[in-house]
């Protein structure tokens, strides 16, 4: 590739394009000054969308001919369970904090309708990361005490959970046989060690 | 996309990211320099790691250019630690095309930097998208 007349701008081209900051400085800017992370609970509109994958994807994701179907439903219901687990920390948290973390927990209705459109939200009842049982709406058991779920321990077993989600999404990944699902798994486990990552830095 | 195209994609995204880590190094206080310095280094050896894997499946590794135009112009510190989350999260989307692009351990690698990326871009810009790479 010749540079010889202007280099920069000529790398600029191709850089941006590849990179795929080719959306416009204006939107990268925009997404950096907003006070809010993008978040995005519509599939159909997610800029996940990866321009460059093969066109070939099931035809069906989470029908009976997808080879993936069980690890779909599998990951949607761990999702279930990881809203559950932002749904009991809510209330439980300063105002300032509780709004972040209400936040991060929408990711995973994103993850769960991106992965497993499919499904119903019919209440979860897949064993938790710690290896409980719940379901999104059940309330602290009674041994519970308010305390217990004071600002510390709440953030704390959300840390917890979105490490192993994160750990978890990989080996799903080793698991799927749809390279878009793939991505979409690798993505999801990113999502989850960085929600962990800002979790942290909340206590 | 072929796992050799992934790891093109990556590669220059990598050779990028080393070049804004310079940038960003120069622009942040003393402790984020270090910070920055350090993830310079991660990037430089993923750099080898991806080139290695270029040539093991026959391809030709693209070489980093001399200058990369930012899509941001790095004024101020705070605009330096919004480069770098930018820079960290496009890798993570790509390291998780590469993620899909391949297979075994090396799916499994793809994988678990895509996570490592994400995180630094925490460290930088204290949000988590929901996607990483979308941005």
């Amino acid at each position: 590739m010749s540079v010889a007349t202007n280099p920069i701008k000529l790398i600029s081209r191709r850089t941006f394009v590849r990179l795929g900051i080719g959306g416009g400085v204006a939107l990268f800017l925009m997404a950096c000054k907003g006070s809010t992370p993008g978040i995005s609970t519509n599939p159909t509109a997610d800029p996940t969308a990866d321009p460059t994958a093969d066109s070939a994807a099931p035809v069906d994701p989470g029908g009976p001919q997808d080879p993936d179907r069980e690890l779909r439903a599998e990951v949607g219901g761990q999702q279930l369970v990881l809203i559950g687990l932002y749904s009991l920390a809510k209330g439980g948290l300063s105002t300032l904090v509780d709004a972040r973390v209400a936040l991060l927990g929408t990711r995973h209705e994103a993850y769960r309708q991106a992965i497993s459109p499919d499904r119903s939200s019919e209440p979860a009842t897949s064993v938790t990361p710690s290896g409980g049982s719940t379901s999104p709406s059940a309330k602290p058991s009674p041994t519970t005490s308010q305390s217990d779920i004071g600002t510390g321990n709440s953030l704390q077993d959300l840390i917890v959970a979105e490490t192993a989600s994160a750990a978890r999404f990989i080996e799903q990944s080793m698991r799927a046989s749809d390279p878009e699902l793939v991505r979409l798994l690798v993505l999801a486990g990113a999502g989850s060690a960085a929600a962990a990552a800002v979790l942290r830095t909340l206590i | 996309m072929s796992e050799l195209d992934a790891l093109a994609v990556v590669l220059e995204g990598t050779n990028a990211a080393v070049y804004a880590y310079g940038i960003v190094a120069a622009r942040v206080n003393a402790s984020s320099e270090s910070q920055a310095l350090d993830a310079m280094a991660v990037h430089r050896a993923q750099r080898e790691y991806l080139r290695e894997r270029i040539i093991a499946l026959k391809g030709t590794p693209p070489a980093p250019f001399a200058a990369y135009d930012t899509p941001i112009a790095v004024t101020t510190a705070e605009l330096a630690r919004r480069l770098a989350a930018l820079v960290e999260n496009r890798l993570a989307g790509q390291w998780a095309a590469l993620a899909a692009a391949s297979g075994g351990l090396e799916r499994r690698a793809s994988a678990v930097t895509a996570e490592e990326c994400a995180v630094r871009a925490v460290t930088w810009s204290g949000e988590a998208p929901v996607w990483p790479g979308s941005q």
